[in-house]
């Protein structure tokens, strides 16, 4: 049966279609307006004034600035080899948590799953934290941006959560037919959990590549910075260092950020679905 | 008793001892990484000093006196809740609108596009965030284009005090409001097309099922997000801040985290700084017992 909508439900149907449009376009055009700023002339692009909906002129000479620039090229290397030291590390430390969590009978189980939880509440705060990163020597070395940060409780919950859900039978039988932890969390957990395990890294993955603060504050060397950190000190430097030619400054910075951007702009389509997904996987135990 | 105790002990690891070695090194990084700088707090009541080492000099509570005495104790405060309230007021109900405009549209293709597009910002890093928004707020900037269309004088934005709060808070929501959207969706999606049915029945029009289907449905979604985000008034991290606050305008954007921040880590004031962040923490620690209690006694749901 189909009810015929009335003029007021059509009104604000028409309306809700205008609106979530508008909402898109508040949430692109920054990024939109950063990219034809970056590809504008910097001489013309000072005059100008107002939405950019194409460049202004026409000038690859910021991309040209920027990609000129040995950080950006290190910064990007960076990014990379952190992402591969840290993801496996993260994984194995996660994994093994919550593996451990959704075993039975361990006499310890409670006090140590509390143990963890307990300091998704409390934390030392930020200078105890950096006095205890330098006391235990966690300054200049790349691992010292690694090890500190590679397990997060709530990622451990997650997959848990995860493990807890595969039926016990399946581990049951596995173990009867003689399977030790090894193989009943590589041959049964880990292939029906995948799904989770994917989500997982690319939280973590995605919190290396955004992080900046401890990168900028124990890394000795700007040999050894993110993608991030060089991305700030363009911003900054620039700001402060008067001798820079003001006309072409005015584009390299739109430029340097859509040099950051454009790996994200990348990968988001084909993970976002990961990542609602994940959503609903953290809310579910809540 | 006691003996029974040991045995028992010796009697599961010897055999979970497998489990137990899987776990260690998850147990190793908690104690060396969280529960060893929760002890490290304890400076905050000491005079401590690298040289001397940790453990001496304790002087009680000497520094929170100090920081509740200090003429910014309260501007601190005010800027850190200001920024949070505005930051709830706008940003908490804006995700659910979204959520309840996005569940009326009937196209599931215009759907899906325009929350992809709307989720975007939140997976863009708070550098590139604040690397943007330093630009828009020159007083050449995308910002001060518009503002000078509706008339208003242009000026560097980020040294304006008038502008800083609505510069920072309106960036947090624009990042977020879609991504929180998805839990309300999801909640949407979980309340019952029977009710909806039942109601038109009795001839509630879509208003009347907004208010007495829809909301219902949603209420503990919104209850547990509401006391989570009250919990949070008073905690408000640094970064963000530090990306984008100068020395012009620290009477509105200076915080609690950076007052931390630049008396411990660039000042190296180690106890004092310590004690202002664990002043910070038991503040967060009463609200969000205090959120979650209301919230129980109100609407039965809790947290907790």
């Amino acid at each position: 049966m189909k009810i015929k909508e009335s003029f007021g439900v059509k009104a604000f149907r028409a309306f809700d279609y205008a609106f979530i449009s508008f909402l898109v376009l508040i949430c692109l055009y920054p990024f939109w307006h950063v990219l034809m700023a970056s590809l504008s002339d910097p001489y013309l692009f000072l005059g100008h004034a107002g939405v950019l909906l194409k460049p202004v002129g026409f000038s690859l000479e910021a991309y040209k600035t920027v990609l000129s620039d040995v950080r950006v090229y290190t910064g990007f290397g960076n990014t990379l080899l952190y992402l591969v030291m840290g993801i496996p590390l993260s994984l194995v430390l996660t994994i093994s948590g919550a593996y451990f969590m959704s075993r039975k009978g361990m006499f310890f189980k409670t006090p140590i799953i509390l143990y963890c939880l307990f300091t998704m509440y409390i934390s030392g705060g930020l200078i105890p934290t950096y006095l205890n990163l330098k006391d235990l020597g966690m300054t200049g070395h790349r691992w010292s941006v690694i090890i500190p940060f590679c397990l997060t409780t709530y990622n451990m919950i997650i997959m848990r959560t995860a493990f807890d859900s595969v039926p016990e039978s399946l581990s049951d039988a596995a173990r009867i037919d003689g399977a030790g932890h090894m193989t009943i969390m590589f041959r049964v957990m880990l292939p029906v959990c995948k799904a989770t395990v994917a989500v997982i890294s690319m939280y973590y993955g995605m919190n290396i590549w955004n992080r900046w603060f401890w990168e900028d504050r124990l890394l000795d060397s700007q040999t050894k910075w993110p993608l991030q950190v060089v991305l700030r000190s363009f911003i900054l430097e620039e700001n402060s260092n008067g001798q820079v030619d003001v006309f072409e400054v005015a584009t390299v910075k739109y430029a340097i950020i859509i040099v950051a951007l454009v790996p994200v702009l990348i990968v988001y389509p084909m993970l976002q679905k990961f990542f609602t997904k994940g959503v609903m996987l953290g809310s579910v135990k809540g | 008793m006691k003996k029974s105790l040991v045995s028992t002990i010796k009697k599961d690891l010897r055999r979970n001892w497998s489990l137990y070695l899987v776990i260690l090194p998850v147990f190793t990084f908690y104690l060396l990484f969280h529960y060893k700088p929760i002890y490290g707090a304890l400076i905050a009541f000491q005079d401590y000093r690298p040289a001397q080492g940790f453990g001496k000099n304790w002087v009680g509570l000497k520094h929170f006196e100090r920081f509740v005495n200090n003429p910014y104790f309260f501007r601190l405060l005010k800027n850190t809740l200001t920024i949070n309230v505005a930051q709830l007021v706008f940003g908490f109900p804006a995700p659910i609108i979204l959520a309840l405009l996005l569940n009326e549209l009937k196209s599931k293709k215009f759907l899906a596009l325009s929350q992809t597009f709307m989720y975007l910002p939140h997976f863009i890093s708070t550098v590139i965030i604040c690397s943007m928004l330093l630009q828009f707020c020159l007083s050449d900037g995308l910002f001060n284009d518009i503002l000078e269309f509706f008339g208003r004088p242009r000026s560097s934005l980020l040294q304006d005090s008038g502008a800083y709060v609505p510069v920072y808070a309106g960036s947090t929501v624009w990042k977020d409001f879609g991504w929180g959207s998805i839990i309300y969706v999801a909640a949407l999606a979980g309340v019952d097309s029977q009710l909806y049915d039942a109601a038109s029945v009795d001839g509630a029009g879509k208003w009347k099922q907004l208010l007495h289907v829809t909301l219902p449905g949603i209420a503990p979604t919104i209850t547990i997000k509401l006391i989570l985000s009250i919990g949070n008034l008073m905690s408000l991290g640094y970064e963000k801040t530090l990306l984008l606050y100068n020395e012009t305008i620290y009477d509105v954007a200076d915080i609690v985290s950076t007052y931390v921040y630049r008396y411990g880590m660039v000042g190296n004031q180690y106890s004092y700084a310590s004690a202002v962040g664990l002043f910070n923490s038991v503040v967060n620690i009463i609200l969000i017992t205090a959120a979650n209690k209301i919230s129980r006694k109100v609407s039965e749901t809790s947290l907790w």
